[in-house]
């Protein structure tokens, strides 16, 4: 991963926390090369040195790649269980019959 | 690209825990996903006024939206329709607690033989309505999104439809109702009907003929065979469970019988624990017997073609048999439920782990198990402290977070084990009540498996 690629990320990752960050960001509007002039300055405002061709580059690389932790998608269309059957002694087995 | 919007669909609630940052809980049939960092992100996101198509986010984001409206637990809707505020994310500061056995009074129409918190004595103060608007309140600010009701009896509670909209207004939702069934009514299960509830009943029934001398109260038979019927009609679901001891066995055919004429979903069978009230009974049955009942019900119960689901003593969980098309091998096995596998990392007993017992008393239990152990005394009060702090509590957590590796360590037999993946050796509350020591194998457990109950319990299920 390039450096301008890895400064992406890190970009994401903070809008994950800071939903006013990913609000501002998602209320630019307009053509691609302003879009993306205006994200690489909100990006420098909240300390990362994303300049417009990684945004352009990054969102390209995932366009084509596209990767997603199998674990996420797993964990998000399965539910868990959270009780066991056999050995519970306690005769209340509290939620035991709803999974 | 046009604007996107979506947002979550009404059951579902963003929280999250120290321990688990992330998580999407169906706050009405206890289903629960945990997120990672980009499905949070897009599951944030749905709130009906972020463009999910705009620079803030990324084609994969666009592919976990897809998977959260495939889900069910988002869907996509105009700029501008509201979510509920109580469905945005909200974090914790104590561990996952996935839900509560939240015990509303210690009071009891009945006067069982074997109560294991002895309500008929009142042992366990109660609480006023006062009282359980600050627990509600505790489990709200900790993150608990559903609770079982039980008692004593919870249904003895005036008060009862207003403990319903209490935890309604929270989003905590009443995932079952522990109760002997007597007081069921068609008014009281239009209150749960009403407020959205459809909790899983679980109602104590002793067997055809017994069940008056096991409740020690005259004509309750009758009454509790009526609730059922009510419950059924009014579309809940029912799980009857059965203690059994010498006076009650022998009613257990016929009572087989009345359990399939009710289309009860589940029985459940097994000898009191030895706890409370019970302690020093004489009726009990040996492990022998027990084995011996629950053999001849398993038996009759496969042949029937596995009516409903049985639960029988510590010998397994038999599911309700599918017929015709469309039935799936998997869930039924035949009739096995697939059993949880465990390794050194699992934790002990998820049930601990998240899903506390509370007391009348306002006193925090891993489990109802612990009740009338030595350790019950030295557990934290919720009248007196903040649920999301007690859940950190050393002591509590030293018994929530153990794993199977700390019982490996302690029990080198269980190490070189051909059982421990099934039995993980066995329950804590059994170790301790047998042998003293909360960290040693459950030699009831043991004797299950090694001498091979287990084994032919899971063949004879099958069986026709
Ligand atoms: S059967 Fe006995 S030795 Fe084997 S894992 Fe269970 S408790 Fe341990």
């Amino acid at each position: 991963m390039t450096d301008g690629r890895r400064q992406v990320e890190a970009f994401f990752a903070k809008m994950v926390e800071d939903t006013a960050l990913r609000d501002k960001v998602a209320s630019i509007k307009g053509d691609e090369n302003e879009v993306y002039t205006r994200m690489a300055a909100v990006a420098g405002e909240a300390g990362f040195d994303v300049t417009v061709d990684d945004l352009r580059a990054s969102r390209s690389a995932f366009e084509e790649g596209a990767e997603l932790d199998d674990d996420e998608l797993d964990k998000v269309s399965a539910g868990c269980a959270s009780v066991c059957t056999e050995v519970c002694g306690m005769f209340l087995g509290h939620y035991i019959g709803r999974q | 690209m046009p604007a996107r919007y979506a947002r979550l669909t009404d059951q579902w609630l963003l929280r999250g825990w120290s321990d688990l940052p992330f998580a999407a809980v169906n706050w009405r049939n206890g289903d629960f996903r945990e997120l990672g960092r980009n499905s949070f992100y897009v599951a944030q996101a749905c709130d009906g006024r972020t463009d999910l198509h705009s620079a803030a986010f990324l084609p994969r984001h666009h592919r976990l939206l897809d998977v959260l409206i495939a889900g069910g637990i988002a869907e996509a809707c105009a700029n501008g329709d509201p979510v509920d505020p109580a469905q945005k994310y909200r974090r914790a500061e104590n561990p996952l607690i996935r839900g509560i056995c939240f015990s509303i009074t210690s009071r009891c129409n009945l006067n069982c033989r074997h109560c294991f918190m002895e309500a008929p004595s009142n042992r366990h103060r109660d609480l006023t309505f006062a009282d359980l608007v600050g627990l509600v309140d505790q489990f709200d600010r900790a993150n608990v999104p559903e609770v079982a009701l039980t008692g004593g009896e919870p249904l003895i509670r005036r008060d009862l439809p207003d403990v319903i909209h209490l935890l309604t207004g929270r989003r905590i939702g009443i995932a079952e109702v522990f109760s002997n069934g007597v007081l069921v009514t068609e008014r009281i299960l239009e209150e749960f009907l009403a407020s959205g509830h459809r909790p899983y009943f679980k109602v104590s029934f002793d067997g055809c003929g017994a069940h008056d001398f096991m409740r020690g109260s005259r004509g309750c038979e009758a009454k509790v065979v009526r609730g059922i019927r009510t419950l059924r009609e009014a579309g809940l679901p029912v799980t009857v469970i059965t203690s059994v001891d010498r006076v009650s066995r022998d009613s257990m055919p016929e009572t087989y019988e009345l359990m399939k004429s009710l289309d009860v979903d589940g029985w459940w069978i097994a000898p009191p624990v030895e706890m409370g009230n019970w302690q020093g009974s004489t009726t009990g049955l040996s492990t022998a017997e027990t084995i011996s009942l629950c053999a001849s019900v398993l038996r009759r119960w496969a042949a029937d073609g596995g009516p409903f689901d049985l639960k029988l003593w510590r010998l397994g969980l038999y599911r309700k048999h599918e017929s015709g098309e469309g039935r799936d091998a998997d869930r039924v096995g035949d009739g096995v439920l697939p059993a949880p596998l465990f390794t050194a990392e699992s934790w002990n007993c998820a049930g601990t782990h998240s899903r506390p017992y509370l007391l009348p008393d306002g006193t925090l239990l891993p489990c109802s198990g612990y009740t009338s152990t030595t350790l019950a005394g030295q557990m934290p009060n919720l009248l007196h402290r903040e649920l999301s702090e007690v859940w950190n509590d050393p002591q509590l957590r030293d018994i929530c977070d153990l794993r199977k590796r700390d019982l490996l360590a302690r029990n080198d037999e269980c190490a070189s084990c051909e059982h421990f993946a099934l039995c993980g050796s066995g329950c804590r509350v059994f170790a301790l009540t047998e042998t003293g020591d909360a960290l040693a194998r459950d030699p009831v457990a043991c004797d299950l498996f090694r001498n091979g109950h287990i084994r032919r319990f899971r063949e004879m299920s099958t069986a026709r």
